[in-house]
């Protein structure tokens, strides 16, 4: 049984150790050196407890936030690292089938537009179907300055731009074409409106104005194709909070991954 | 959060397990939070729930190298405090046997630092249940660690 004196004493204590004992409670615990003893004692257990414990690893920290970001995101997009597809027959089989409907839709674009017998349809017919491709010169004017002759770059930018470069063979195909795949560097973002304003600048700088040299930043951006989000488009490189990132863009938001091991690390809505 | 986590539940897996749920819970229930009281009081208050339902599942599941048995015997009262207390795992193993109540009044006193009151909030118990909740689970500690006046710790009971 514990005694009920004692038990007093010991609140009496430990709310002197806490400041949180009244005037009175105070000079009761100065006058009794017993008092004094056990708040020394449990001074003791409170500085134990307080001292720095362990603490979480990184792992463990980045597993938390990831985990917290992902709750807070809608279900969009999976990023997956580039490498671990490498070797994958599976995936040059999609990327296969994925250029071959391409090709398939333009060639039947053309034949329409040929066939409605209108003097502008083959130059529209491959627009529409090279979109993909105009969106990678819209935002990338690496690629655009790299300039190989429309007819054959159009095929191979097309994939590249909606894939990323998802394999190997897309990389290959899109040296082949001169084109780099380094993504345009668009600045600095802390926020989310910050980064609506650097998407909103550089779609309008793109469409307006001829390439800007290649700055510092952008020469060490990463490489375009080493994270990829499926669906999405890659639309440049920032640093966002301190941290390089790629912003790919889909069905009006925009998720910017981390460089350093292609994760999620916001989603901001671009309306 | 992990800090707290830790020592409520007395393990690294746990705590980390604990501090996940507790940040996704933050970020789903942000827009519930209504600013009735301080957002730290709300977080501590959603991780101290965290940790107590990762408590609940672990006693559901067998856990290894936590303490097997619940005696409140003190240690051996010719070893000095000060040197016990030095021992994480002796701290760990003493928190580990403080009924939960205490366990969770004492933590959010000595490792989040918050006052009374606060305690209070997040608990949502009196202020005077806050303060004998503490200096009990203190008294258990340092009976355990070092031997001193045991006072078994007992159930609260609700102060007005």
């Amino acid at each position: 049984m514990s005694d009920p004196s004692h038990d007093q004493r010991d609140e009496l204590a430990s709310a002197y150790l806490d400041g949180e004992a009244t005037a009175a409670e105070r000079a009761r615990v100065e006058a009794d050196p017993e008092l004094v003893r056990r708040v020394t004692e449990l001074g003791v257990v409170r500085a134990a407890l307080g001292a720095p414990g362990p603490s979480a690893g990184p792992e463990t920290r980045d597993r938390a936030i990831t985990a917290a970001l992902a709750a807070a995101s809608p279900p969009a997009a999976t990023v997956t690292p580039i490498d671990r597809h490498r070797s994958s027959r599976r995936a040059l089989v999609v990327l296969g089938a994925a250029a071959a409907a391409v090709a398939v839709i333009a060639a039947v674009a053309v034949v329409a537009s040929r066939s409605s017998n209108t003097g502008t349809s083959t130059s529209a017919g491959v627009s529409t179907t090279a979109r993909p491709a105009g969106s990678t010169a819209t935002f990338g004017p690496e690629t655009q300055s790299a300039g190989a002759a429309p007819t054959s770059a159009a095929p191979t930018g097309g994939v590249s731009s909606t894939t990323v470069a998802a394999s190997a063979a897309g990389r290959d195909a899109s040296a082949a074409a001169g084109a780099t795949s380094a993504p345009p560097y668009l600045g600095v973002a802390d926020d989310d409106s910050d980064l609506r304003a650097l998407l909103g600048a550089t779609s309008a700088a793109a469409v307006s104005a001829p390439p800007p040299p290649a700055t510092p930043a952008a020469a060490a951006a990463p490489a375009a194709n080493s994270c990829t989000v499926p669906g999405a488009t890659l639309v440049g490189t920032v640093t966002w909070q301190g941290t390089k990132a790629l912003v790919f863009v889909a069905n009006g938001l925009a998720t910017v991954i981390q460089v350093s091991d292609c994760r999620p690390i916001a989603t901001v809505p671009l309306t | 959060m992990y800090a707290l986590c830790r020592r409520i539940t007395g393990n690294d897996a746990d705590a980390a397990d604990a501090a996940q749920d507790a940040l996704i819970a933050i970020v789903r229930g942000l827009p519930r939070f209504d600013g009735r009281s301080s957002f730290a009081t709300w977080v501590y208050r959603v991780t101290s729930n965290a940790c107590l339902d990762e408590l609940r599942r672990r006693r559901r599941r067998a856990v290894p190298g936590l303490p097997d048995h619940e005696s409140n015997e003190p240690a051996d009262p010719t070893v000095p405090i000060d040197t016990t207390v030095a021992d994480r795992f002796t701290l760990d193993e003493a928190l580990a046997r403080l009924p939960e109540d205490y366990r969770l009044a004492v933590v959010l006193r000595d490792v989040a630092d918050l006052d009374y009151a606060e305690i209070a909030s997040v608990l949502d118990i009196p202020p005077g249940t806050v303060r004998s909740r503490i200096a009990r689970g203190r008294a258990a500690l340092a009976a355990s660690l070092g031997g001193n006046r045991a006072s078994p710790p007992r159930r609260p009971t609700p102060q007005p």
